[in-house]
């Protein structure tokens, strides 16, 4: 676990907790390693009941 | 509320430089560009350095394109970059609820986002399911639960392909699809 990453207000077990967050979606090494995002959106209608 | 399809509308294509904090909607004619709290909007000759001076922050304010490139562009650089930026974010609460954890965390003062303290709600499969804020500028009583779905791999990273903003009253989320997207990566 990298912790030089988190604000010094993460307690050890809110860093070790996050960080299963952090591999879920991919990880830091992913993350820091992608530069452009691009997509299409397709904004459904605003305010429906559902 | 705001007048999407009335006085501004959704772009063609948004090309998000994440780390540069820079956002382009392509309109297909021409381009708007957010870039780290600025806005550009040739079309309609508007160019500030900061986009909050746009905004009243009245509930029923029109918006047109260039209040959409700042409150999105500063937007979509935070929604595309969860959860990668929260641990450098002030943690102030942490719930941890069976399998579904939360963290809420808190924006320096002048940070290009919704609220200061802004909540993120992980599901069981880590992923994160729900994003809780006040969205100041689209009016003071505007809070929001942002659900995120449909998650796929993007270049090694994953991303919500389904968005729905649904309008919250303290805790209690309202049957209200305040707005939703569907995103398509390229």
């Amino acid at each position: 676990m990298t912790t030089n990453r988190y604000h010094p207000t993460w307690s050890e077990k809110a860093q070790a907790a996050f960080e299963r967050h952090i591999v879920a979606h991919g990880g830091f090494e992913a993350w820091e390693s992608l530069r452009v995002i691009e997509f299409q959106p397709q904004e459904s209608a605003a305010f429906y009941w559902r | 509320l705001k007048g999407l399809g009335r006085t501004f509308f959704p772009p063609l294509r948004i090309v998000a430089c994440i780390k540069e904090r820079r956002v382009e909607f392509d309109y297909g004619s021409h381009s708007d560009i957010y870039a780290n709290g600025a806005v550009a909007s040739p079309l309609r000759d508007v160019s500030v350095t900061d986009g909050r001076v746009l905004f009243s922050g009245a509930t029923f304010e029109p918006w047109y394109p260039e209040h959409f490139a700042y409150f999105f562009g500063y937007a979509w650089t935070n929604y595309l970059s969860l959860p990668f930026l929260l641990p450098g974010l002030e943690l102030v609460a942490t719930q941890v609820q069976h399998a579904r954890h939360s963290y809420s965390v808190r924006f320096p003062e002048q940070a290009h986002t919704h609220s200061p303290v802004q909540r993120f709600i992980f599901g069981s499969d880590g992923l994160l399911l729900r994003h809780d804020y006040r969205a100041r500028l689209a009016g003071p009583l505007v809070f929001g639960a942002h659900y995120t779905g449909d998650y796929a791999s993007y270049r090694g990273i994953q991303l919500a392909g389904r968005r729905s903003a649904r309008p919250r009253l303290g805790r209690f989320v309202l049957p209200l699809n305040a707005i939703g997207a569907r995103l398509t990566f390229l």
